[in-house]
């Protein structure tokens, strides 16, 4: 690409006139771009958004003991697998939000600055109980699925 | 002035953030991962600046927008699945059911034994669920969102620290029972750890966390009346 327009801004007159133009090519393009995929990309959060609306409506509605969002959650599986949504469709944003999901709540976490002491005078104690529970839930988990898969894998082969 | 310390409140937040992630990627511990020191540094900072923790409600409600969106993408992940989860249904389902409810239950029984407060043993039922999932029950099973919170960081750091070895000792090898077992015990941060070991773990592991939130969210309130 560049060469032929070197050419050009040789032999024609206006040749001033075409290097800036050039210039000004490869300097907004990435620009345009740019703001194009972030414009896509508000919008699809904002989709993403309007799901979590209806799933917190619906559940409000309904009078039923169920998180709003996680009513979104099954509305976009429901919405994906019935094919109404295209996969790649919010594929971008869910990437995004997923890496950087820890952001969205530390804001909740940092609340603990007043709850500091509470959390300190029983700190021992409530380590113990999420470490224990966590070991116990992790053996749970594996043991059971390791021991149903089991049968299953031998047959294949 | 509000405006100025909801601006500092976010620029702190989002330094932090940047700082981890950089944190992180050089020095991989649980202690680096960003939600856990993001959370502690910001804490620092308001406490050595001084800043009120009503000073940064407005900055807490901008930040958190992004949660509830952040939540129904979680079905991303479970669509791109499906099929594995289709093909091992049984034992997936089975150990899915088993460890978050024997999770739960030994979290409460464990927490009324010792004496615990009746609010902490409610905020400790739900440690096992992702965080946006975890606040959204907590909210609605009038638990505390900030207790609720740093429990379920606590629950994700303890399964990255601890869970690859403990799998290790009581021989589950198989990466399927391990994903599993690690995303639906300690969520994201398990489903990380899993993601590194091999891509089904990955894979199942994320699964996990989607089906496990569900799981949760219909026998949380269920259990409330006898905490």
């Amino acid at each position: 690409m560049t060469p032929g327009i070197e050419g050009a801004a040789l032999t024609t007159p206006a040749g001033i006139a075409v290097v800036p133009r050039n210039d000004f090519r490869a300097t907004a393009a990435p620009v345009l771009l740019g703001a194009k995929r972030a414009a896509l990309l508000v919008a699809e959060v904002a989709g993403l958004w309007a799901i979590n609306e209806a799933g917190q409506f619906i559940v409000s509605r309904l009078h039923v003991h169920f998180p709003g969002n996680v009513a979104g959650m099954l509305i976009l599986l429901a919405l994906l697998c019935t094919g109404v949504v295209p996969e790649r469709l919010f594929e971008r944003s869910s990437s995004l939000l997923a890496r950087h999901l820890p952001f969205f709540f530390v804001p909740i976490a940092v609340g603990l600055m007043t709850l500091g002491s509470t959390v300190v005078s029983k700190g021992i104690w409530l380590l113990l109980v999420l470490v224990a529970s966590a070991a116990v839930g992790l053996c749970l988990a594996g043991w059971l699925a390791q021991a149903l898969a089991r049968p299953a894998s031998k047959e294949q082969p | 002035m509000t405006g100025v310390l909801t601006l500092y409140g976010i620029a702190v937040t989002a330094g932090m953030y940047a700082l981890s992630r950089r944190l992180s990627r050089r020095w991989p511990s649980p202690f680096t991962s960003p939600v856990f020191f993001t959370t502690c540094a910001t804490m620092v900072v308001f406490l050595l600046t001084r800043v009120e923790l009503s000073d940064y409600a407005e900055a807490k409600e901008i930040l958190t927008f992004l949660l509830g969106p952040a939540t129904v993408a979680l079905a991303m992940p479970l669509y791109r699945n499906r099929r594995l989860l289709v093909a091992n249904l049984v034992p997936a389902m089975a150990g899915l059911i088993a460890g978050a409810l024997g999770t739960m239950l030994t979290a409460v029984a464990l927490a009324k034994a010792l004496g615990l407060s009746r609010a902490i043993v409610v905020s400790i039922s739900i440690k096992s669920v992702t965080a946006p999932v975890a606040v959204e029950i907590a909210r609605m099973i009038h638990a505390d969102p900030t207790l609720t919170a740093a429990f379920v960081i606590v629950t994700g750091m303890v399964g990255v620290m601890l869970g690859p070895w403990l799998l290790d000792r009581v021989g589950i090898r198989s990466p399927l029972a391990r994903g599993l077992a690690l995303g639906t015990i300690s969520h994201g941060q398990g489903t990380a750890q899993a993601a590194l070991e091999s891509e089904l773990a990955g894979a199942i592991a994320s699964i996990a966390l989607g089906v496990a939130a569900v799981l949760t969210s219909l026998v949380a309130p269920l259990l409330l009346p006898y905490l």
